[in-house]
């Protein structure tokens, strides 16, 4: 029987493994994704598992022995991999090399956005795969499921790319998803009890309370995802079902202290917004529970009421897509907004209490040196954390707009996945080679900092819901002491990129740069470090002893 | 439980002003780093008090080198 036809159990494995390189920022939260194909597959009658070898932190081979295990064991008639970013492929690709090898003759199927819109390149570079489920999968999932269970005909199945018989990739047009998101069934949290225990200083939970976007940003794939013929770019569950799976979760777990909604866009467009921020104020008044919520939101939506209306509802984190502090390259980013929208943005937030977490691309194909150190002090004098922006180099993803343009220009090099563009400036190349070599520490204090942050978040919520205002007046100090620190973490990230701007605009080698580069990183950050560390080592006394 | 009830103030005032001084002198935090427990003592601190500081401080250590991937940093930015 050929590979992919085989059905000799009704078990589903869905399976995500970790990336192949080390990162500060490990995964913390339960793969929404995962979940959803789960529950979907779960009401379809399918006895489904789930291995998510990423958010255990588990080393590649280690991830893929225990998955060899797992399948060996339950012989699952389909074993699914969802990527959460290009980074995943190759890892993916390897470890459905291992179970063929070890002679796994199920169906092995893949999804995610790069799957997606380069079905040609990941059923070319893994001869082992059998099919890409493309866009949305809950639907596709349990169809191709259903039709190898049977004996049907999968290569049929709509929404999936195959390798025909005679070797060539095809692809099915995909079939609307499901336009009520309420109809969903909630995702699965097989590994709830993990993040709440396993990963207590960094761990959480997050929730979808839409799916798509309405906007149609060119360095994004999202709505391209969701905006397939005959279907609405951005759905939203109503608030009703969000706080019943909210509820829900808390009767699992009540400790949960904090949701992150993983929506593009939390408060959707302007049509529906009052209306439906009303709508989550009145539930959240109405539920007994005291949770802090973390939203992604543009800086655009953000006005006086949507600011005050986030606090109510116990917002104390947003994420801003600041993008660019040129306003030539945000219009080329299609991103519609205004550079004075993001000032205007961050201190209504900071006006009422609610932390910012902004993300911007200081490397991107347009960029010249002057105007990379342009937006790095404009970005500073914002009083944002800077680091992460700074080390952003825009990423080529198949299904942008800003792809296929690029693409046109003859400006992508590389072969998928490892696709990068031609820059307009060599020397930001060049600063960008020196940042990636030598500036890795300054990413592990941005880490941190997050952590002595989220941590002061609890302990500021915890204090206020419970009334304490002796604990209130103490966080608050505590809190000026820590952001004393950040400023001068801060005021020294781009001392050392303007140093490495200087560098890059000479004649001086990359190797000889490094030599004076790793001094000034040393004697710059190595204090810092050991401050942040004082913060984060002495949390239980100082900062969430509420 | 409240904030105020594990710790003892004047500790806890101390450990602020520390951070302060510290965030505020690029001298004192080259020392600092240097010479952790010293430079606390010097700072006023007991020397119990510093010891336990600074070994918090060590078990907070790096995990990882110095390299980066750029597509980590793009997709982590919403990160703990």
């Amino acid at each position: 029987m050929a590979s992919g036809d085989l059905h000799v159990s009704s078990v589903v494995a869905l399976a995500k493994v970790p990336r192949g390189v080390g990162t500060y920022f490990r995964e913390n939260s339960e793969s929404l994704a995962l979940g959803y194909l789960a529950s979907a597959l779960r009401r379809a009658g399918h006895d489904t598992i789930v291995f998510d070898g990423a958010l255990r932190g588990l080393p590649l081979d280690q991830a893929q022995r225990e998955l060899l295990t797992l399948v060996e064991n339950k012989i699952p008639g389909l074993v699914g991999f969802t990527i959460a970013d290009a980074t995943y492929l190759e890892p993916t690709f390897s470890s459905i090399q291992l179970l063929r090898g070890a002679g796994y003759a199920g169906h092995i199927t893949i999804g995610g956005h790069a799957p997606t819109f380069n079905y040609l390149g990941t059923l070319t570079m893994s001869p082992g795969l059998d099919s890409v489920v493309r866009f949305e999968g809950e639907r596709t999932l349990v169809e191709l499921v259903r039709r190898l269970g049977r004996g049907e005909g999968w290569r049929s199945c709509p929404g999936i790319a195959y390798r025909a018989s005679d070797g060539a990739v095809q692809a099915n047009p995909p079939e609307c998803p499901e336009q009520d998101l309420d109809s969903y069934a909630w995702p699965a949290r097989d590994y709830l009890p993990y993040v709440l225990d396993e990963l207590r200083d960094i761990g959480i939970v997050a929730m979808a309370g839409s799916r798509g976007c309405y906007q149609n940003c060119g360095f994004c794939s999202i709505r391209r995802f969701y905006d397939i013929p005959g279907c609405a770019p951005w759905r939203q569950r109503s608030v009703g079902d969000i706080f019943a799976e909210i509820d829900s979760l808390m009767a699992q777990r009540p400790d949960i202290r904090e949701i992150v909604f993983v929506d593009d866009i939390f408060t959707g467009p302007a049509g529906i917004r009052k209306r439906r921020l009303a709508q989550f104020e009145d539930a959240v008044a109405a539920y007994p529970w005291k949770l802090m919520f973390s939203i992604s939101e543009r800086v655009d939506n953000i006005d006086e009421e949507t600011a005050a209306s986030l606090r109510r509802i116990g917002v104390r984190q947003v994420l801003l897509g600041l993008e660019s502090g040129d306003p030539e390259i945000l219009k080329t980013m299609n991103k519609h907004i205004d550079i004075n929208d993001h000032r205007r943005a961050i201190d209504l937030l900071r006006k009422n209490g609610i932390d910012n977490a902004c993300a911007f691309i200081t490397f991107t194909p347009w960029s010249t040196l002057e105007q990379i150190r342009h937006d790095a002090h404009y970005f500073h004098d914002l009083g944002i954390n800077v680091i992460q922006g700074l080390f952003n180099r825009f990423q080529v993803y198949d299904g942008t707009p800003i792809a296929d343009e690029l693409r046109r220009e003859g400006r992508v090099v590389g072969e998928f996945p490892h696709f990068d563009f031609v820059s307009s400036d060599p020397r930001c190349d060049k600063a960008y080679a020196l940042l990636c070599r030598h500036c890795g520490v300054v990413l592990e204090l941005a880490y941190k900092l997050k952590r002595v942050e989220r941590e002061l978040r609890f302990a500021s919520f915890e204090a206020e819901s419970t009334g304490g205002a002796a604990a209130s007046r103490e966080i608050g100090e505590t809190a000026s002491a820590y952001w004393s620190c950040h400023r001068g973490v801060m005021r020294d990230v781009v001392k050392l990129f303007d140093a490495i701007l200087d560098l890059a605009d000479t004649d001086t080698t990359i190797e000889d740069s490094e030599r004076t580069l790793s001094r000034q990183v040393q004697s710059l950050f190595d204090p810092w470090m050991d401050i942040v560390c004082c913060f984060l080592g002495s949390n239980s006394r100082y900062l969430s002893a509420v | 439980m409240s904030a105020a009830s594990l710790t003892v103030p004047s500790e806890r005032e101390s450990f602020l002003s520390m951070i302060r001084r510290l965030s505020n002198d690029a001298e004192l935090r080259s020392t600092f780093h240097a010479a952790p427990i010293a430079t606390l003592v010097d700072l006023g601190i007991t020397e119990k008090v510093a010891r336990e500081w600074v070994s918090r401080m060590y078990a907070e250590g790096r995990r990882l080198g110095d390299s980066f991937d750029s597509k980590i940093v793009l997709c982590s930015s919403s990160g703990y």
